[in-house]
């Protein structure tokens, strides 16, 4: 639900952002692989 | 990467939620046991076993969401991810400040617990109802609520929450809140939805709620944030000189702000948002809609 909100904000500042949720254990893996892959790109 | 949590409040509940980490994780099912403890409660049993019906009471509901996201947070620990910023919409503020170490775990369930107490016990008589208005600005649904509440002498309707553009809940008498819907949708309101909850929920009408939230406040001991939150009455991040209990007390009488929080996260640089929590969607939990 939030994650609706925040995407609509970021629309309307005309601004970009990563949004992730965690709810459960598959939304947990996929949040934790985002930030990951994302940590390793500012890294590398 | 700078990261920012979000935390959901009442109305994200659902039937079961969080039991897969529950069971895979052991901090989880620690924090379930603290907090169990702490407020004389079990949080499995309210969460995992009971009813949709009996989960969505106030008492239950907020305690229940509370529980979980703070579950997750203890997950977040463990993989060295931490917040610079958090912000949670109503409910979601007492998770926020609890992970900004405003209160300890313990004290932020007990107050979460009362508070859930308080707001659905101390509702006034009535017939209340609060609904979801999308596709309108907020200042169109707030001349609505006004023109219905001066066009009929006892009606009682206000816009609460700014969740974000284009989407306002309202809350009041059920007639008058009808009525609202009715004016937006012929406005051009592209959706009104309402809402599955018990009371005329951040309008002075919980006043009797607020004034006994402040005094269980006053037994509480309170710590300066440890990362910036921002607070749903204006969407300004606490400062040291803010009197938290005093905010805290009158928040369930204000409007939430949730979409200026969200705003000065962005502008603080928070480039990765992560909702912690249940995410049951706003049209998902909706009552009927017109």
């Amino acid at each position: 639900m939030l994650s609706g909100f925040v995407k609509k904000v970021c629309k309307k500042k005309n601004m970009e952002a990563k949004i992730l949720n965690i709810e459960d254990e598959k939304t947990l893996k996929n949040s934790l692989e985002e930030l990951n892959k994302y940590n390793g790109r500012e890294e590398g | 990467m700078k990261i920012g949590f979000i935390f959901p409040g009442q109305g994200a509940q659902v039937q079961g939620m969080g039991k897969d980490l529950y069971d895979k994780y052991e901090q989880v099912k620690s924090v379930y046991k603290k907090i169990d403890n702490a407020v004389d409660l079990s949080l499995e049993d309210i969460t995992f076993c009971r009813s949709q019906e009996e989960l969505n009471e106030t008492k239950n509901t907020q305690i229940a969401i509370f529980t979980m996201s703070m579950g997750i947070l203890e997950i977040l620990k463990s993989e060295g991810i931490k917040a610079q910023a958090v912000a949670g919409l109503s409910l979601g503020e007492y998770t926020a400040l609890t992970y900004a170490d405003v209160f300890s775990l313990e004290e932020g369930a007990k107050l979460v617990k009362r508070r859930g107490e308080l707001m659905q016990n101390f509702v006034p008589d009535g017939d209340w109802a609060m609904s979801a208005i999308i596709g309108l600005e907020d200042e169109e649904v707030e001349d609505v609520c006004n023109k219905v509440c001066e066009e009929n002498e006892n009606a009682f309707v206000r816009a609460v929450n700014f969740n974000c553009p284009g989407q306002v809940a309202i809350s009041g008498e059920r007639q008058a809140v009808q009525k609202v819907m009715e004016i937006a949708k012929d406005a051009g309101a592209k959706r009104v939805v309402e809402l599955k909850t018990s009371g005329p929920f951040h309008t002075e009408k919980l006043k009797d709620a607020s004034e006994r939230l402040k005094d269980e406040l006053k037994n509480i001991s309170i710590n300066s944030p440890k990362v910036d939150v921002i607070k749903n009455i204006n969407g300004e991040k606490y400062m040291a000189e803010d009197n938290i209990k005093e905010i805290l007390s009158m928040h369930v009488i204000n409007p939430v702000k949730f979409s200026k929080c969200i705003e000065s996260m962005l502008d603080m640089g928070i480039d990765t948002f992560i909702e912690v929590g249940p995410r049951k969607s706003v049209i998902r939990f909706c009552k009927k809609s017109m």
